[in-house]
């Protein structure tokens, strides 16, 4: 049970911000990611949370204690870093164990609580094995294990899965998410690949330079971005540029937007940020695009085809439309050669005016 | 016989060479010792002795001089060890862990240490000693002891640490073992092997000591390389005894190595881990 509150927090290196969070509540049993590149402050945060990383200012709370300045050991929390951090010189059954023999459990204890925790991530038959003899996803694990066998009221998420194949990364994201829905132990996942943040967390910060650009669940930050960089960040996205030429629909929030090209666009748009006049930034992602049908009349365009990438599921189009390049993907079936002109629409439902 | 056999063959005939001369280089004064420390009857004109025996070490066992001598490098090798471990254990960590501008500016000033010779040294600490009133005095020849040994000792140590990913740190900090804890069930276990490394080079340094010990301790403080000396120097050239106080530094070294090899696979080299 944990509810973790940053307040204020600002950590400098130098002169470069590396975390600047007025506020950020984690809720109980979330699973909460951190994504953005590298050097936005993700991992930072973490460490500010686990103790390791002493923020400059501000305070980070735990159901309502002040633990800010509490040394890392005192704040019962596990982790699991990148590159997992197994103890080479100890067994798998020590390494799990070695939060439990600090704490001087019983013997009988630990043995059952090792059995446990190993028996969850299925590795009850490496026990006696060394780190250096399990292959690196057997090492996730142990390094998983060894995190909730203290069943702590937190877990810290380090990229723990970035050094594992493509393949693996895939099953392990829905074990980790079953793992922690089923403990329920409030977790925080840092990460730069969003479509990993997307597939495990319940609600995401967006962070870039230090600061969080937008909080909230995946389908919100997909199709709601806060910022061009959030857009930008998340999913393949392309930008048209343009000027709101006035609200068309104020109860769906819908404008229509004049791009440099004299385009004329009907997107939607938050109307609190956006109005007549303003300059903006229409996000156009690959599946806002579709071949127009018969009856389409807005939002359609010609658009030449630059490139076609044949994927094996599908076809990816770099499409020129008046001066933007675009991004817009078919079924495998439909094949149309570089040079092609096609008619498409854009789904004003999707695509989205943010402030430039 | 092809022609790349008779080129392998060549070959491996260089690689004996080589080696050969290597092995020869390093062990023919050992044999020379050996022949002068048992020798018991060895006329002038004779290639080898014709009669060999224990005479040569009974005779520096005897002597209160060459007793005291033994005793001196054997009590002082391992005080010496001791204290540039305590010393350099603490050290390393913090240079091996830590790799500011300051601890790279630190290992440098030491490592300047290894290329100074030591008469520099003694040169500079003898009027030191002197006003102090430290000269011949057994327990001021440990610290000098350790000027020497230091820069190898910490270079092996601090290589250890270094080698100890700072992961394995922060986790057992978050799993909640203090900054000691951490030490003792992280660092130690994976950094002893170093750290005995170290502290062989801190006592065999000790043992081989020998200019320091002079310019310090002499004439009360009599080590073996000293005893050794007044055998084969100046004019009065013994060198019977001598070779039987050489083997005396040498059995237990060589005893330590083939020990570490066999059973706890140190490697003498700068790495530790």
């Amino acid at each position: 049970m944990a509810v973790i509150r940053l307040e204020n927090i600002l950590k400098m290196y130098g002169k470069v911000v590396a975390a600047d969070i007025p506020e950020l509540e984690i809720k109980d049993g979330e699973f909460f990611g951190l994504v953005g590149p590298s050097g936005s402050g993700k991992t930072t945060t973490l460490r500010i949370i686990a103790g390791l990383t002493r923020p400059d200012r501000g305070r980070v709370i735990v159901n309502g204690e002040d633990i800010t300045d509490l040394p890392p050991e005192k704040r019962d929390m596990g982790m699991v870093f990148q590159s997992w951090a197994l103890f080479p010189h100890l067994t798998v059954f020590e390494n799990i164990a070695f939060g439990l023999r600090l704490r001087k459990v019983p013997r009988e204890e630990i043995r059952k609580r090792v059995k446990w925790s190993a028996e969850l991530l299925r590795i009850e038959d490496l026990l006696d094995r060394y780190p250096h003899q399990l292959s690196g996803g057997q090492q996730q694990r142990v390094a998983v294990a060894r995190a909730i066998v203290l069943r702590p009221r937190a877990l810290l998420f380090d990229e723990p899965l970035s050094n594992l194949d493509a393949k693996l990364r895939e099953s392990v994201r829905f074990e980790l998410r079953k793992l922690q829905k089923e403990l329920g132990i409030t977790s925080v996942y840092v990460t730069h690949d969003q479509a990993e943040a997307f597939a495990i967390c319940d609600r995401i910060a967006v962070m870039n330079q230090g600061r969080i650009e937008q909080i909230g669940t995946p389908e919100e930050i997909y199709s709601r971005p806060a910022t061009a960089f959030v857009a930008d960040f998340i999913g393949i996205t392309r930008f048209m540029r343009g000027v709101v030429e006035e609200v068309v629909d104020f109860e769906k929030g819908r404008v229509s937007v004049i791009t440099e090209d004299e385009l004329r666009l009907t997107v939607t748009a938050d109307l609190g940020r956006v109005k007549k006049g303003s300059r903006v930034l229409v996000v156009v992602r690959p599946d806002y695009i579709s071949l127009a049908s018969e009856g389409d009349k807005i939002n359609v365009f010609e658009a030449t085809v630059d490139r076609a990438t044949y994927t094996g599921d599908s076809v990816d189009y770099e499409i020129k439309l008046g001066k933007w390049d675009l991004r817009f993907r078919t079924a495998a079936d439909v094949r149309f050669a570089p040079g092609t002109t096609i008619r498409i629409r854009i789904d004003g439902n999707k695509a989205i005016a943010i402030p430039e | 016989m092809t022609v790349m056999a008779v080129a392998d063959r060549r070959q491996r005939l260089w690689d004996l060479l080589v080696i050969g001369f290597v092995v020869f280089y390093m062990v023919f004064p050992i044999f020379v010792l050996l022949e002068y420390a048992f020798a018991e009857v060895w006329y002038a004109y004779q290639l080898f002795p014709t009669k060999l025996g224990f005479k040569w070490f009974s005779w520096v066992l005897r002597h209160y001089d060459t007793r005291m001598a033994i005793i001196y490098s054997y009590t002082l090798a391992p005080l010496a060890m001791l204290a540039t471990l305590a010393l350099c254990i603490p050290a390393g960590y913090v240079l091996g862990t830590r790799r500011t501008k300051l601890s790279l500016l630190t290992e440098n000033l030491v490592n300047m240490n290894m290329a100074l010779p030591v008469i520099v040294i003694g040169t500079g600490l003898l009027p030191l000693y002197f006003k102090l009133g430290l000269l011949n005095n057994y327990w001021a020849i440990i610290p000098a002891h350790m000027i020497g040994a230091i820069p190898y000792t910490l270079r092996s140590i601090t290589a250890a640490f270094m080698q100890v990913p700072r992961d394995l740190e922060e986790v057992a900090r978050v799993l909640g073992a203090t900054k000691i804890q951490v030490i003792r069930k992280v660092y130690l276990p994976l950094t002893w092997r170093g750290i005995l490394a170290g502290g062989i080079f801190a006592f065999s340094w000790s043992l081989n000591e020998f200019i320091l010990t002079l310019l310090l301790g002499f004439p009360t403080i009599k080590t073996l390389p000293i005893a050794i000396y007044e055998y084969v120097g100046g004019y009065y050239l013994t060198p019977q005894p001598a070779a039987a106080l050489s083997l005396l530094i040498l059995i237990p070294s060589i005893f330590i190595a083939i020990f570490l090899e066999k059973y706890v696979k140190v490697s003498l080299g700068m790495g530790g881990g």
